[in-house]
């Protein structure tokens, strides 16, 4: 899919590009530098009515439809290229940056309803199994403690088992895109990234500013 | 239960467990000391603020005391939101954390709230603080730390620590200093280490009237900290507490002799909260017979014990599926309550058990 | 009060290169597992844009403009929050200034009477039946400015769902921006305000639904 859709829509880039050569910067005698075109930024656009579960939902922070961007600015008012649909081209003033309205593609997802969610934190660690404490999300039941097999867990995940390491742990029906509905179990290991000297010189900064605050120097 | 002690009654109050414990003491004319937090598991709100709100004690100006005995959010939920509430409160925690590696420590990772936990309360904790410009104190062993002298009528109170230890906070420190993260290592959860060498014991004088709270100390092998040094200081201030707060849920490893041939009155009010995690039940009836030999006015803020709860079937079968083991942590919770008159000798002590509380003659063991 | 099908989506508005959001890069990144990013669906990685699904719980859109990550899956909204943190802490010079938090919860109802109640509440009938023959709620979009915490507001749009029957769909979108989103130098300010407030704006819309649904 990536390379049809990749070729697709650099053709177009490059047959509006084609077809816009007179709006180039500059122009020498007998030259036609088409790629000044397609060197500047193109704009892209998705629809922003993109459907979840196949119903319109929020999918903005503050976005405007295409057309509503487009009037916000004139200047950008140019081009339009679906690339699913040639007959959307529309030409009208010089563009500055051409917009490509890029349509989404609504694929049925994997849906997972819930009984109970845990996030979890590793206490020990022994030769089958870890001991954690479990913290329901919902709050609708006390903590918990456990001992979870080793085997339940991905062989990627094993290696981020730690002291202090956190998960989630998710149990409830998952019903893939062609409708059947099984009952899943879910254990994930949290992927967070490491400290960065930035974050532990910043933590010593407001220590200092604390201390400070505190009479203690 | 939603009455306030009159301005003459002492009041001992412990709630717990609940991830933790607290304890509020009323030393007379409206002026209360909270030691610790937890969560009320119904209400989800810090217990001494609930409770205090409920029987009318005007949280700015009635609370003149809050102690951490701890820093681990599993022993102190909920007070951060406690030192926010009670806005002219002097905060204390243990000498071996106002340094600034510990600091440097929570604010690493309090700065993500939600993204590592364990230390969140503190991080409110001292952000309530310097808002408030509230300087905290620092208890160390043989410190005082509240009094009042006694004018317009009031009774005297001192309020003391007996811990940690010069020692005990030396180790702290080393503790603290291996928990501190390193640069390029992964972000964790802070697990609360063991054992917990910030505990620090209060002792309070009302009038004449002794208490002594215990928090989590142990014993230790090596005398220069632990329950041995706080008999053996010839520091301490000097009374019989009839009034006892049993040390780490009555574990063996609490449990000294001495403290109650020396520091306790014979058959001390006496009260602990239980302690249930995986298959670890503290106090096991071998430490309920051994306090019952100590006192027959032991009391305990929810049996302990565990209790499963029941969850949707496709939950259960997973869970049996995937573990060896599956236990609650802290089922019960429980409010008990001691009033006493600051005059009356001898003194005679209220008693009233709210929720899961009970008496340990009446245990089911 | 839980939705019997859900999704949240996360999106940023700023300045990106769509070319280095790559499911490779998230592996050699330990963002998500390598065997996620070997079985990645890539529909398109340009300069302009860039568009995949991980495993059955991720698709991550780019633009030049505008970041977008969605899951359907209630088990991955915090591993979907963690995914954006953690790119965006290692990205933290990419200049963005506004989030947005966005959710779409559907729920079951009891029945078509209770269905008709909730949508007479949000929109009485009673101002257009001199209008209409047979007035019908389609769709309620509300917005409330938020004047604590940082800048921005929160839209919720309620209409019938068409994949529960009878059943409401609740869309959120809790918007942040900071004080001057088009001089963003970097994202730290946007990734602190989603690390503060991720869980209010997923998890809140169980309250908002509650006083919607009774």
């Amino acid at each position: 899919m990536q390379l049809a859709r990749f070729k697709q829509y650099d053709q177009e880039r490059i047959r509006i590009a084609s077809d816009n050569i007179y709006l180039n910067d500059f122009e020498e005698e007998g030259e036609v530098a088409p790629s000044l075109y397609m060197d500047r930024k193109w704009k892209v656009i998705t629809n922003p009515n993109v459907t979840s579960y196949g119903q319109v939902s929020f999918q903005e922070c503050g976005f405007i439809a295409p057309q509503g961007e487009a009037s916000v600015d004139s200047k950008i008012n140019s081009t339009y290229i679906d690339i699913d649909d040639k007959s959307n081209l529309l030409q009208k003033e010089i563009p500055e940056s051409p917009i490509v309205w890029y349509p989404f593609k609504y694929q049925r997802a994997t849906l997972f309803t819930s009984f109970i969610k845990w996030r979890g934190v590793v206490l020990k660690i022994y030769k089958d199994c870890f001991l954690c404490r479990l913290v329901d999300q919902d709050g609708n039941s006390p903590d918990e403690e456990a001992e979870i097999l080793l085997s339940e867990i991905s062989d990627e995940d094993l290696q981020l088992i730690d002291i202090g390491a956190v998960f989630y742990w998710s149990i409830g029906y998952q019903t893939n895109p062609s409708g059947s509905r099984t009952r899943s179990s879910i254990i994930r290991f949290r992927r967070l990234p490491v400290w960065r000297s930035e974050e532990l010189s910043e933590a010593q900064k407001k220590a200092e500013k604390t201390l400070i605050a505190f009479g203690i120097t | 239960m939603l009455t306030p002690p009159l301005n003459e009654e002492v009041e001992i109050s412990i709630f717990g467990p609940g991830y933790g414990e607290c304890i509020l003491v009323h030393i007379g004319f409206n002026d209360w000391i909270i030691i610790d937090s937890c969560i009320n598991p119904s209400s989800k709100e810090p217990c001494a603020v609930e409770y205090l709100s409920s029987i009318g004690v005007p949280l700015d100006t009635g609370v003149k005391l809050i102690i951490a005995t701890h820093w681990h959010d599993d022993h102190i939920r909920g007070i951060g939101k406690t030192v926010n509430s009670c806005s002219n409160a002097t905060f204390v925690c243990s000498d071996g954390l106002l340094t600034k590696e510990f600091i440097t420590f929570i604010k690493a990772y309090g700065a993500r709230p939600g993204l590592t936990k364990g230390v969140n309360e503190f991080d409110i904790v001292l952000k309530s603080l310097e808002t408030s410009h509230r300087t905290p104190k620092y208890a160390s062993a043989e410190k005082a730390l509240w009094k009042r002298n006694g004018p317009n009528g009031k009774p005297p109170c001192c309020i003391t620590a007996l811990s940690p230890a010069d020692f005990a906070i030396h180790l702290a420190k080393i503790q603290l200093k291996e928990l501190f993260p390193q640069g390029n290592t992964t972000k964790r959860d802070v697990v609360a280490p063991q054992p917990n060498n910030v505990a620090v014991v209060i002792w309070i004088e009302v009038g004449d009237i002794y208490l002594l709270l215990g928090s989590d100390l142990e014993n230790s092998p090596d005398k220069r900290h632990g329950w041995a040094a706080i008999v053996d200081s010839n520091l301490r201030p000097e009374g019989i507490a009839s009034v006892f707060k049993i040390p780490h849920h009555g574990s063996k490893n609490a449990d000294l002799p001495e403290v109650w041939e020396k520091m306790l009155i014979k058959n001390p009010l006496s009260v602990m909260t239980p302690f249930s995690k995986g298959n670890v039940s503290l106090p096991t009836l071998e430490d309920i017979n051994r306090i019952k030999s100590q006192t027959s006015e032991g009391y305990i803020t929810a049996p302990p014990g565990v209790k499963r709860v029941k969850k949707p079937k496709i939950v259960e079968q997973f869970v049996k599926g995937a573990t060896k083991s599956i236990y609650q942590v802290n089922s019960f919770f429980g409010h008990a309550r001691f009033r006493a008159d600051l005059k009356s000798r001898p003194i005679d002590w209220k008693t009233e058990l709210f929720q899961s509380a009970t008496s340990l003659n009446s245990l089911k063991v | 009060m839980k939705a019997e099908l859900s999704g949240i989506s996360i999106v940023m508005l700023g300045s990106f290169n769509p070319k280095i959001f790559q499911p490779a890069w998230f592996a050699a990144n330990e963002l998500i597992r390598k065997l996620e990013a070997e079985e990645a669906d890539t529909e398109i990685i340009h300069n302009d844009i860039s568009i995949f699904r991980i495993g059955d719980w991720l698709r991550v859109e780019v633009t030049r403009d505008r970041f977008h990550a969605s899951t359907e899956q209630e088990a991955y909204f915090e591993v979907l929050v963690d995914f954006v943190l953690g790119t965006f802490s290692l990205l933290s010079h990419t200049p963005a200034g506004i989030l947005g938090i966005n959710t779409s919860m559907h729920y079951r109802i009891k029945n078509e009477k209770l269905w008709h109640k909730i949508g007479d509440k949000l929109a009485p009938k009673e101002p257009w039946n001199s209008l209409m023959r047979d007035p019908g709620m389609t769709r309620v979009e509300m917005q409330d400015i938020r004047v604590d915490g940082p800048k921005g507001y929160l839209r919720v749009r309620v209409e019938p769902s068409t994949r529960i029957t009878p059943g409401i769909l609740i869309n959120t979108n809790d918007h942040y921006e900071v004080d001057d989103p088009k001089n963003a130098t970097g994202c730290s300010e946007l990734m602190e305000i989603l690390n503060t407030n991720w869980k209010s704006s997923i998890y809140g819309v169980e309250d908002i639904a509650k006083t919607i649904i009774g």
